[in-house]
């Protein structure tokens, strides 16, 4: 904003917050933040929390925050410090549109530029702006006109600002009288635009069965707003936040096509908002000749100059890497993960910080495969078995750190090289809980399943199963078979079994070396139905 | 700011416009996209019929809800015009009429001016010029169309026009009233939860929001809370009956406590202190209700609808629990809305944890509000055995795994709903309570880093 269209916005607003009604009434201006802290959530949400300082009068204050974040929710402000009852608060925030430019300016003298394509000549005709709708339309000496249908170029220039045009989205308070002097103020809020994701890198040692675990934080604004020297942290854990109908703090979802990020769906959403906003303006009446849908950056580039808001449409995605490692701590009952020191956060930056990095952790490698049924056997002759790589997260093991959820990327040494071993999701988990990522298939480990099923008196059911193990890789593996039983069998009963049996989570297993070569895991189930 | 005058036409006789403001201006706002405005406004009119209109009427006012006073004033007809002035109505309202065209000729640049009666303006605008039928810029030559004057009936703003035959020279006050859209409030409360002290701090504001289309200036405001039934919102049951589930987990126990504030029929009414402007467009927010400290706790729970093993272990429910009686420092009905709660991190800075939507709440209520999920709490659920007791009875063995990696002992209380007719526990490794004709509960001690098994056998049967 150049300095006295400033100056002159402010003083309309001075104005405005005056009114009609309370000439006594005083307004305090606080334009910019002394610092700023941003905790960032993982429900396109953050919690921004400015220092200002002010200095109250002792009479009754409107307290005006101005260059707040455009997508703040004004009802989840808090203001602590300010020592006065808050009595009323308002965030007022028009986006500066080609359309909110025209729509304050109804009843206004406008300058309508035309250029004769032919001869060049340039004509300046004064009129009056008498509608803004679907279309503009315009009174001159002439007449009554629609404006952008004569098939002319034509170019509208403001005289002066429009009333009440917020360039920047502020928030004003009304504090009650109190104690005269400078004061330092807290305000926080809600604001959408905000992300962060975490993903894990695990190297394995082929020979130690160690594995390097790496946590890094991807954090993302795709807001306009520019953070700088703030304090960043992260929360990690799952929020009841409601949806927007419903009165909730949830933004509304963004739909990300086919190779788009997040970040570039939420550019293209506001283009295409941009676009169809004013191609509304440049509704005209019935014309047998198509008329060129007019671009949004086309129609923006005239408002430009004066606020920079193709600036904000362009996308621009600069990933940063911190070379800090963020710190833990507990906030009730999620992780809170802080930044060390403070660092600048860009309009539409991404920032990727490491948050674990554990050299040597104790896993385990077995293969693993599960019947979901009683009586069904599995579709395929011969099943292969997944590669599960499972460790206890405890410190006595290497680990005890939280893990917010995120993906896991395995990668192995193989003939001196790294290689991508695969990749398993995980979701929130906590110290002590033990974890198991399926990373991929088992190669030359193979497995036959054969099922005999048999009726019995009273509803029973029998049902004989053979597992023949097959395995080719020339060294010993580790075995993990689960038979799962649907929950309405009654009087589950485990006969007879080739090998000892112990249940996890609820379904019977075995587990056990296999040779290279071939091993059997016989077994007789008896149950009835209900 | 814009301002509406009433404009004042005597049938065949010129419109003058007469520009008062308003004597008052009073809004009431309910809490479900609906608000009855009502403006009281000094005229003067000499006897006899005149069309009085006014302009910049909420755009999404309930026309069939108007209803106009004034001391010898007899209504014979309103209309509300909804045509709005945009190029295309501009066009249609011309046909049968001259407009004058301005082609610009894109070889030497001369401009020639002709006058066109408009014939038609279907699929394109077709024009009489002289005896030339033609079609408006068929050939794509720049053609300004200007035309000379606005229709009377397209209007920059919505406008409402009431016909009225005063039957004597009137100089009063006149009172216009209507119901419309586009206005509501909503309660949101903003919860600072101080888990070391064992309270919360809670700050109730009024969210007004304003996308009528107009700007109410200097309104004496007033809300009303509470459900009001409006037809044709049936449609809408099944939302509704769901949505009154949700509220009942977050409502524990229903207050008997009456509270001072003003009431209305059966609902309470919020008047705001001073008059305000809500412009269009803007959030406003009114602070209706500030208590410190009052007692809260924060609990964990889950509730299990039926009997299964899961692999995935599920993370508990935490929730902050308190009550709004007069005892606990709060002492006031809640009207309905969203409770986003604030604790403290390490440092002392107030962070977000999770939010909740309450329903109309009165005083002396127990409420739990559920905040989120418990990070380092989980419950992992394995259904041990199913048994036929009887033929019509079943035994369910279930065993809860509660694993606890926090620094602290907790109390996670495990609630198994929704079983069928009879059912009694036949065994359980932990003394549960009855919650319910179909529910039991059970509080589950966990120590700090630790965990806890709790089993149980329920029998049912029909």
């Amino acid at each position: 904003v150049s300095a006295p269209a400033k100056a002159w916005l402010v003083s309309a607003a001075v104005f405005a917050a005056l009114g009609a009604r309370a000439q006594d009434e005083v307004a305090v201006y606080s334009a910019r933040a002394d610092s700023v802290a941003v905790t960032i959530y993982r429900d396109d949400l953050a919690l921004v929390t400015e220092t200002r300082t002010v200095d109250l009068p002792a009479v009754p204050v409107t307290l005006v925050i101005e260059d707040v974040v455009e997508t703040l929710l004004p009802q989840s402000a808090v203001i602590a410090g300010a020592a006065r009852v808050l009595a009323e608060s308002n965030f007022d925030f028009d986006r500066l549109t080609p359309r909110s430019l025209l729509e304050r300016s109804i009843g206004e003298t406008v300058m309508i530029t035309r250029t004769n394509p032919a001869t060049g000549t340039v004509t300046r005709t004064a009129a009056t702006i008498l509608a803004v709708g679907d279309g503009v339309v315009l009174q001159s000496g002439a007449g009554t006109e629609a404006l952008y249908c004569s098939g002319l170029p034509e170019r509208l220039e403001l005289m002066r600002a429009p009333d009440e045009l917020l360039a920047k989205p502020r928030l004003s308070v009304q504090l009650a009288g109190g104690e005269a002097g400078p004061r330092t103020v807290e305000v926080s809020y809600l604001a959408h635009g905000f992300a962060w994701s975490s993903d894990y890198v695990a190297h394995l040692d082929a020979d130690s069965d160690a594995l390097r675990l790496a946590g890094w934080a991807t954090l993302t604004n795709t807001t306009g707003s520019v953070f700088e020297q703030a304090e960043m942290q992260l929360v990690a854990g799952r929020l009841n936040i409601l949806a927007a109908e419903e009165g909730g703090s949830a933004a509304e979802p963004v739909v990300a096509r086919d190779g788009e990020s997040d970040v570039e769906a939420r550019d293209r959403l506001v283009r295409e908002r941009a676009a169809s906003d004013a191609a509304l303006l440049r509704d005209c009446f019935a014309m047998d000749i198509p008329v060129p849908a007019p671009r949004a950056e086309e129609l923006l580039t005239l408002f430009a100059a004066q606020e920079g808001v193709d600036g904000r449409l362009r996308m621009a995605q600069a990933v940063v890497v911190e070379a800090n490692r963020l710190q833990r701590e507990e906030l009730g009952d999620y992780q809170l993960y802080r930044l060390p020191w403070r660092t600048d956060l860009a309009a539409r930056q991404t920032k990727q910080v490491l948050f674990l990095d554990e050299p040597a952790v104790r896993v385990e490698r077995f293969y693993g495969f599960r019947l979901a049924s009683l009586t069904t056997p599995p579709a395929a002759d011969v099943v292969i078995p997944n590669l599960i790589v499972s460790f206890e997260n405890t410190e006595r093991d290497g680990l005890g750190e939280p893990l917010p959820s995120g993906i896991v990327r395995v990668f192995e040494q193989h003939a001196g090289r790294e290689v991508f071993a695969g990749e398993a999701a995980i979701g929130d988990r906590p110290v002590g809980l033990p974890v198991e990522l399926v990373i991929g298939r088992a190669q030359n480990v193979m497995l036959e399943v054969t099922m005999e099923s048999s009726r019995g008196g009273d509803r029973g059911v029998g049902v004989t199963t053979q597992h023949r193990i097959v395995n080719n890789k020339g060294v010993p593996i580790d075995l993990e078979i689960r038979h799962g039983v649907e929950s309405h069998y009654l009087d589950l009963t485990l006969e007879r079994t080739s090998r000892p049996m112990r249940r996890k989570y609820g379904d019977l297993a075995w587990r056990f070396a296999v040779p290279p070569g071939e091993a059997l895991l016989e077994y007789e189930l008896t149950a009835r139905e209900p | 700011m814009r301002r509406y005058a009433w404009v004042i036409a005597s049938i065949g006789a010129t419109a003058a416009a007469q520009d008062t403001t308003d004597k008052s201006l009073a809004l009431t706002i309910y809490n479900s996209d609906l608000a009855l405005v009502e403006h009281v406004r000094p005229l003067t009119i000499p006897a006899g019929s005149h069309r009085l209109e006014f302009q910049g009427v909420s755009a999404q006012i309930m026309s069939q809800t108007v209803s106009f006073a004034g001391a010898g004033l007899t209504v014979i007809e309103q209309n509300f015009d909804y045509d709005l002035l945009t190029p295309e109505k501009l066009m249609e309202k011309a046909v049968g009429q001259r407009v004058r065209i301005v082609r610009t000729n894109p070889g030497t640049g001369r401009e020639t001016e002709e006058t066109a009666e408009v014939l038609s303006t279907v699929g394109g605008v077709v024009l009489k010029i002289g005896e030339r039928i033609e079609v408006l810029r068929e050939d794509g030559i720049p053609a300004r169309v200007i035309f000379d004057e606005v229709p009377p009936n397209l209007r920059a703003s919505p406008t409402l026009s009431i016909l009225v035959n005063a039957a004597r020279p009137a100089n009063g006050d006149v009172t216009l009233a209507y119901l419309t859209r586009g206005l509501s409030w909503n309660a949101d409360y903003v919860a600072v939860f101080e888990e070391a002290a064992g309270n919360v701090s809670m700050q109730g504001w009024i969210t007004l929001t304003n996308n009528s289309g107009t700007t109410f200036a200097n309104a004496t405001a007033q809300l009303v809370a509470g459900d009001i039934n409006v037809v044709g919102n049936e449609a809408e049951w099944w939302q509704a009956y769901n949505f009154r589930r949700d509220r009942a987990n977050v409502l524990r126990a229903g207050g008997v406590e009456s509270s001072s504030r003003e009431q209305l029929a059966d609902y309470y009414v919020y008047p705001l202190a001073a008059a305000t402007t809500i412009a269009n467009n803007q959030t406003k927010q009114v602070s209706f209700l500030t208590a410190e400290r009052v007692r809260a706790n924060r609990g964990y729970e889950q509730t299990f609808y039926s009997f299964y093993s899961q692999d995935e272990p599920v993370s508990s429910e935490v929730r902050v629990r308190f009550s709004n009686s007069r005892s606990s420092g709060l002492g006031d009905q809640l009207p309905s809305g969203v409770v986003r709660v604030y604790a403290r991190d390490a440092r002392g800075q107030p962070q977000f944890v999770g939010e909740d939507r309450i329903g109309h709440t009165s005083a002396g209520s127990e409420l739990a509000l559920k905040i989120g999920d418990a990070f380092d709490v989980t419950i992992q659920p394995t259904l041990r055995q199913t048994t036929r007791a009887t033929r019509r009875a079943t035994d369910y063995a279930m065993s809860y795994l509660v694993r606890n990696a926090r620094s602290e002992p907790i109390t996670v209380t495990i609630r198994q709903d929704s079983l069928w007719r009879f059912n009694e526990v036949i065994a359980q490794s932990l003394e549960g309570r009855r919650t319910d004709a179909d529910s039991f509960a059970w509080d589950v001690p966990v120590p700090a880093n630790g965990e806890t098994e709790l089993t149980f056998t329920i029998r049912q049967s029909w």
